[in-house]
């Protein structure tokens, strides 16, 4: 099992790439909401990311229900490869 | 069964009473069931009325208890068979060389609804997001009588959940909020809707006449910016109070049923408006046809570049879909597409501006009052014209096709969208009004609270009681 501040490093690094932001710094409560550029196109390009990054296959539900930072580091944590 | 009947009341009442005394799921599962199957006996006049539903319901169950089984390569042949099952029963056009029953009337009234909940349970179930329901959880979720008729289109687990153990505490102030609801509910129903339908039934008539003389002109504008208005007014108010009603019965049994709505009108553009209306269909779009269908492009053709393209394209398979559930006929069709284009455009038109002015000076645009006021009433009037695809009848939808037709909606579109420029803020000023105040005979703590709950108990025994039901204007929702 991932270790909650390994898991949310990476997803940083993600979000940083993703967003094309070198300033943004991931939060627990983050949503869409903080983040202008997060829609449900930039949504998915930050599912295949993490999907790479962490080797796993996000199921439909899973993919649907991530609205924040919490929820995507909980499951990178009992999912995700080291 | 209508929702504003006496008969409606009396059900509920009794139903209330005996979820609130049971306890432990199985209990409480078998007295829904049994709930679900005298609310769907009340739809029909002969019991062989209800069989094609019930095969459909035991065919789904089939699909949802193999879908574990057979891989993610299976998941589409049994997708393809409930869909085709579906199209079956409800007569699409498309299914016109199987079959037929025009002489057996039979039951398909919920029949979209649980569409969407058994190709949820499969979906899910083949990826192991969820576990198959047993047969009784199966169909007292399946066919909830809450939800049968038109949503909100409820998660299992939520409802596997609640069905365990109620949502909510059974507080007099919880109990007092779901009253209130279901009086706010009644009241826009069979009150308010009953003067929006009568606006609307009284100008489409005169709009017709007009559009069969064939002649653009001031008046012909003016009855069809009516007609579009006076029936995004009435879906919205019809929907929003058949939720109430829904949500707060749901609230007196212990399910917290999702809300379906979250003030469409604040919407900041037609993206936007997507997550405030109709939000548990558009969520279920999102979840099972969107996100999967961009997922599967980008997956192959994906570059930062590309992605807004890909987007349009997922946008345009969902929204076909989507006007297609709404009836078979290629007027829906159009619909769907037509409501597509809108969402593809704003997409693109986002990611060219930020591209053109920059992300920051976009951004700071997109906070300037009258830039916000002009793309929500864009937004108000893009849906009230597409809209048009789903009362229209098929006379009157031909001469819309036409130049003329293009000419209107264009010409409605500005029209309605200088008038919401006006509007918005005043709609927006009421319901901020509304939302202020005290809520309904909020009578305060102690003894008193009980007694605002017996009299909202009686108000709308009574209101319902006054109520002609036979002139109540239909759930709008109730066909597709």
């Amino acid at each position: 099992m991932l270790h909650y501040d390994e898991a949310k490093a990476r997803l940083g690094v993600i979000f940083r790439e993703v967003f094309d932001d070198e300033s943004i710094e991931i939060f627990d409560a983050m949503t869409a909401d903080d983040l202008d550029e997060w829609d449900s196109l930039s949504h998915i390009t930050l599912v295949l990311a993490v999907e790479r990054e962490f080797g796993l296959k996000l199921k439909a539900a899973e993919v649907g229900a991530l609205a924040n930072v919490g929820e995507m580091i909980k499951l990178l944590m009992e999912r995700g490869s080291p | 069964m209508s929702f504003d009947s006496i008969e409606f009341a009396a059900f509920s009442i009794a139903v209330v009473v005996v979820l609130n005394l049971l306890r432990g799921m199985a209990a409480r599962l078998a007295a829904i069931l049994v709930v679900n199957l005298v609310f769907i006996a009340s739809f029909v006049s002969a019991p062989e009325q209800a069989i094609p539903l019930a095969g459909f319901v035991a065919a789904g169950y089939a699909a949802v208890r193999v879908a574990p089984r057979v891989g993610a390569r299976g998941l589409w042949p049994l997708i393809a068979a409930v869909v085709a099952l579906f199209i079956w029963l409800k007569q699409y056009t498309i299914a016109g060389f199987l079959p037929s029953f025009d002489s057996f009337p039979y039951l398909t009234v919920g029949l979209s609804y649980i569409l969407f909940r058994v190709l949820h349970l499969i979906v899910d179930a083949n990826q192991g997001a969820l576990r198959p329901p047993g047969p009784l959880a199966y169909l007292a979720y399946l066919l909830f009588f809450l939800t049968f008729v038109s949503g909100p289109i409820q998660r299992y687990e939520d409802f596997a959940r609640q069905a365990s153990e109620p949502a909510l505490p059974r507080t007099v102030v919880v109990i007092d909020r779901a009253f209130n609801r279901i009086v706010l509910g009644l009241f826009l129903v069979a009150v308010v809707t009953q003067v929006t339908s009568y606006v609307f039934h009284h100008i489409e008539p005169r709009l017709y006449d007009g559009l069969s003389s064939g002649r653009f002109g001031a008046k012909l504008l003016v009855l069809y910016v009516g007609a579009a208005v006076g029936f995004l007014v009435h879906l919205y108010l019809n929907f929003v109070g058949y939720m109430h009603m829904v949500i707060g019965v749901g609230t007196l049994c212990g399910f917290a049923l999702p809300e379906n709505f979250d003030r469409p009108y604040l919407s900041k553009n037609f993206l936007d408006f997507w997550s405030r209306w109709h939000i548990t269909l558009s969520n279920w779009f999102k979840f099972y046809i969107f996100n999967p269908t961009l997922k599967a492009l980008a997956g192959r053709w994906g570059t930062p570049a590309s992605m807004p393209y890909l987007g349009a394209v997922a946008f345009f398979v969902t929204f076909g879909i989507m006007g297609v559930w709404h009836g078979s006929t290629i007027v829906f069709v159009f619909y769907g597409l037509f409501l597509g284009l809108g969402v593809a455009i704003n997409k693109l038109y986002q990611v060219e501006m930020a591209r053109r002015l920059g992300r920051q000076s976009y951004r700071t645009l997109c906070r300037r009052f009258w830039y916000r006021r002009l793309s929500n009433a864009a937004t108000i009037a893009y849906f009230a014209v597409a809209l048009t695809c789903v009362w229209i009848p098929a006379g009157p939808a031909g001469a819309m096709a036409t130049p003329l037709g293009a000419t209107l909606g264009a010409a409605a579109f500005l029209v309605i969208t200088g008038g919401f420029v006006v509007a918005g803020p005043i709609i927006v000023g009421i319901a901020a009004l509304w939302r202020r105040l005290p809520p309904l005979g909020d009578l305060g703590q102690g003894y008193a609270a009980p007694v605002a709950v017996g009299v909202k108990l009686f108000v709308v025994v009574v209101m319902i009681a006054m109520i002609d039901t036979g002139s109540a204007p239909e759930f709008v929702y109730k066909v597709f």
